[in-house]
């Protein structure tokens, strides 16, 4: 292994994957340190259970994949036959009644089935569907991808445009605001609050809102990456690997080499150390990047300060991933045969009032799992049978719980304890899919949000986006005004993770960001153009 | 048997995993031109006038090679699927139908755990927490040892508590890469009956059960192996081993078993263990070829057959010590000189 490189990125996720696939592109010499002995991070697909089930560990739906540059830009359709699937009915919540309510791709039969519910709301829906498109499209997906203004000066250029109007004011809202002027009947404003907040915003808090709109026009794109969003992973490697990139993984780092208020390489805790003239490139959270990797005495004792403000989430998840003899069949869909084949369905939420009790719950730090307990579930074979043998079936429990379960994360960490939590969910999925008795789970493998903890180091406290959705710390100031869009106070030392805007999830929006600002900063050519939704968003006066 | 023994003191892992060897050679071959494409069954070599022109995949979609094919696919596989029976003789398909591949399946649990194990023998010798592979029994006697593989060719499983002769190992204590600060991963090996015997509802409860008679053996010898110290479980038994098709249908870790008649020039058998086969430039090698668990010997000899008929590089080669390419000829070579050395004088 070579010695000296050009980049060297810390971390081996979506977005460090992301800028290293520009720069290698770009000519440049990258070096990718990851932690783990896999790459991918979230993007993970995993056999946990049994011999060809496949399990989608921690990422899946892949929200922004329409608006992302990499797609295209890395020709990864092309190349590597990463393929999507759009199940068609995208959000099922069946009720116990054997009602339910569907949010489709398609916009007449999603205001059908809420006209069951309530008729003005299937009107609201359908004005709200273009008014949150036109929000998107034209501002938040493009912005996604450019770099963020300070709030102030971003906010006065809105004020321009209506549709920057709007995202003005919506961002001032709480999402309980926005969902209950939109919608009037619990169960429709239940499951709209439901897919607004269940990423991480809080329902009752305004300043991020400029997020409900985003989400909610999202819910209808959410999507599977065609045997498992793993191959995404493998594809960035491949890419990366044939313009000259180098990889070392199970690598441990002890320091960022800094002199001079300059980074200027990584050194290993074995001894090894590798320079990097142009950039280091941090993707993994702000205190092991600043507090344990540059160290407190190359810091400014505000900035210090700063990073040791910065708010962890406020609640992680606990999954259970299942191999099935088959799949589930839900009471609702005798009503509705569409339920069948929904890709994510809401249980145990059936009115507003438990669901923002469940909430409660997180913020109050009470440890517990609210009751009634409901979730969001996902079976993946269903729709993309690779990920299951044939007649088989996989699934996907996905609960929002707390970090420390009665006050102690610890508590997470024993098999017996995952055995109890396994039994409740699977009695909650067979409330509504009365055919999944215990029996049809032939295997079943939990991760709990200590578990996310230990697998993934930047995840503290099971943070799955590196920290929270507060307005404190979101847009221009994630992580904080000393580091807007990538910069951070150490020259040449960049942040490109989920620490940084425009925050986490997989949107590759840090990763592309971050190529941006480097290859800016360097006088590195980019061989990448503008996105197209970039230029049609400016030629409308968006301030991007 | 006493050269492998020979070998213990210097048995080791890779550092980060066993996967790091993987990435590496991908790495290189990536770097190299190497295309790799996942989720891509074969079905069939194509074959005219006798010769390997391409592959079929499962899909129908063809893909032709200018050069050869090597296939890593096991011998039952190779002959009666990738080939086809109608290739062979009589005498070759009847022993590729008749290796044994029963014995060699492994039960391979890795449990995630808060603390290592403390073992009472620390008490006789510290060294033992950290052993790389270390046999628990119920006592001294190898006639356990003997008796486990005894109740295994019975195909009986399990075997009474007595004869479980689990071998374990807690890697992160000293690769800390293995398990987050703070906490560690302890795995074992074990003779586990092979996947044909037994339903897949009769496998998903022995998985269940040879976790609980493993703490329970585990914890006689270390109190803190309990299933409070435990975090989570990967449960590998033959059947999960089935996950690789090449190595059906009994799970063989190994592919097949490395019984005398089936190991050196007789691996898989002799008419396929020079690595050619009757289809010219389709070549064969994998874990049912010589030698396996030996970090790729199998595929390093393969490639020295290829070198020869192909006039390719060969880099081990020294002027006046040149190899037969037969390795039934090296093998006679290699006893001839054994006897000639055994014959000197001390």
């Amino acid at each position: 292994m070579a010695q000296n490189y050009d980049v060297i990125i810390i971390g081996g996720g979506p977005n460090g994957l992301t800028t290293a696939c520009y720069l290698s592109k770009a000519g440049q010499k990258v070096l990718l340190l990851e932690k783990r002995y896999e790459l991918g991070g979230g993007l993970a697909t995993e056999e946990i259970t049994l011999p060809d089930y496949f399990h989608n560990t921690h990422a899946i739906y892949h929200l922004m994949a329409d608006y992302a540059p990499p797609i295209k830009d890395f020709e990864l359709a092309k190349r590597y036959d990463i393929e999507y699937i759009h199940p068609e009915l995208e959000w099922a919540m069946p009720l116990s009644d054997g009602n339910s309510l569907c949010i489709y791709r398609d916009l007449e039969k999603t205001c059908q089935s809420i006209a069951k519910f309530s008729k003005k709301d299937a009107k609201s829906y359908r004005e709200m569907s273009q008014r949150f498109f036109n929000i998107v499209n034209d501002f938040i997906g493009p912005a996604t991808y450019c770099a963020a203004m300070p709030p102030l000066d971003q906010v006065l250029e809105l004020e321009k445009t209506a549709v920057g109007k709007d995202i003005n004011k919506l961002t001032e809202q709480t999402p309980e605001e926005i969902v209950n002027e939109l919608f009037e009947n619990d169960v429709v404003r239940t499951l709209m609050l439901y897919i607004a907040c269940h990423w991480g915003l809080q329902y009752d808090a305004s300043g991020v809102s400029y997020m409900v709109p985003l989400l909610i026009n999202r819910a209808t794109n959410y999507r599977l990456v065609k045997g498992g969003s793993h191959r995404l992973s493998n594809a960035l490697t491949k890419f990366m690997l044939e313009y000259g990139g180098e990889i070392i993984t199970s690598a441990q780092i002890k320091r960022i080499i800094v002199e001079g208020g300059t980074a200027k390489g990584v050194e290993l805790v074995n001894g090894t150390k590798y320079m990097a003239n142009k950039a280091v490139v941090s993707t993994i959270d702000t205190h092991q990047t600043f507090l344990k990797f540059v160290g407190e005495d190359n810091l400014d004792s505000t900035f210090v300060e700063k990073v040791k403000a910065w708010m962890w989430e406020h609640w992680s998840l606990c999954h259970l991933h299942m191999a099935m003899e088959e799949p589930p069949q839900f009471t609702a869909a005798a009503k509705n045969p569409d339920i069948n084949n929904a890709f994510i369905y809401v249980l145990g939420f059936e009115n507003s009032k438990d669901l923002k009790k469940a909430w409660d719950s997180m913020i109050s730090g009470d440890g517990k799992i609210p009751q009634p307990e409901g979730f969001n579930c996902c079976f993946p074979s269903v729709h993309d049978p690779y990920q299951a043998p044939p007649g088989r079936c996989s699934g996907l429990i996905s609960q929002m719980a707390p970090y420390k379960l009665n006050g102690d994360k610890e508590k997470w960490l024993r098999m017996k304890l995952k055995e109890e939590r396994a039994e409740k969910q699977l009695a909650v999925l067979q409330k509504y899919a009365p055919n999944m008795t215990k029996d049809k789970v032939l295997w079943w493998n939990m991760t709990t949000p200590a578990d996310i903890e230990n697998k993934f180091v930047n995840m503290v406290e099971g943070s799955i986006k590196q920290g929270a959705y507060d307005s404190t710390q979101m847009g221009y100031w994630r992580p904080n005004d000393d580091c807007p869009n990538h910069r951070t106070p150490i020259t040449n030392l960049y942040l490109g993770g989920a620490s940084s805007y425009p925050g986490g999830l997989v949107t590759f929006g840090a990763g592309y960001g971050t190529a941006n600002v480097v290859a800016d900063d360097q006088g590195i050519k980019k061989w990448w153009p503008v996105p197209e939704h970039v230029t049609a968003a400016r030629a409308k006066g968006m301030p991007l | 048997m006493i050269g492998s023994s020979a070998c213990l003191p210097n048995i080791s892992f890779a550092r980060g995993g066993t996967h790091q060897v993987a990435h590496a050679a991908h790495k290189i071959l990536v770097r190299d031109g190497c295309k790799f494409f996942t989720h891509c069954e074969v079905e069939k070599v194509i074959i005219e006038n006798g010769a390997a022109k391409g592959i079929r995949l499962a899909d129908g979609s063809e893909i032709k090679a200018r050069k050869l094919v090597v296939s890593t696919l096991s011998p039952h596989q190779l002959v009666f699927d990738l080939i086809g029976r109608e290739h062979f003789s009589y005498n070759v398909s009847r022993r590729v139908e008749l290796l044994n591949s029963t014995f060699a399946c492994l039960m391979w649990y890795s449990f995630a755990i808060r603390e290592a194990p403390k073992y009472e023998a620390a008490a006789f010798n510290p060294d033992i927490n950290e052993c790389f592979w270390l046999g628990l029994a119920e006592d001294a006697d190898p006639e356990h040892i003997a008796r486990e593989c005894l109740w295994s060719r019975l195909g009986k499983w399990p075997p009474p508590i007595e004869d479980y002769c689990p071998v374990v190992w807690s890697h992160s204590l000293v690769d800390p890469s293995f398990a987050p600060p703070g906490y560690h991963v302890a795995s074992n090996e074990q003779i586990g009956p092979p996947a044909t015997a037994y339903t897949e509802s009769e496998w998903l409860e022995i998985k269940k059960k040879y976790a609980e008679d493993l703490i329970s053996i585990w914890q006689k010898h270390a109190p803190n192996m309990n299933w409070d110290n435990v975090i989570g479980c990967d449960y590998n038994t033959p059947y999960d081993a089935l996950r690789t098709m090449n190595r059906a249908p009994n799970g063989n870790m190994n592919v097949i078993d490395h019984d005398p008649w089936q190991f050196f020039e007789n691996r898989p058998i002799p008419e396929l263990a020079n690595h050619r086969t009757p289809v010219k430039n389709l070549y064969a090698t994998g874990a049912g070829w010589h030698m396996p668990t030996s970090g790729s010997s199998e595929a390093y000899n393969c490639y020295k057959i290829i070198a020869k008929d192909m006039g390719l590089p060969k880099p081990w080669q020294e002027p006046g010590k040149e190899e037969p390419d037969s390795l039934v000829e090296q093998v006679n070579l290699l006893f001839k000189k054994m006897h000639v050395e055994l014959k000197k004088k001390p």
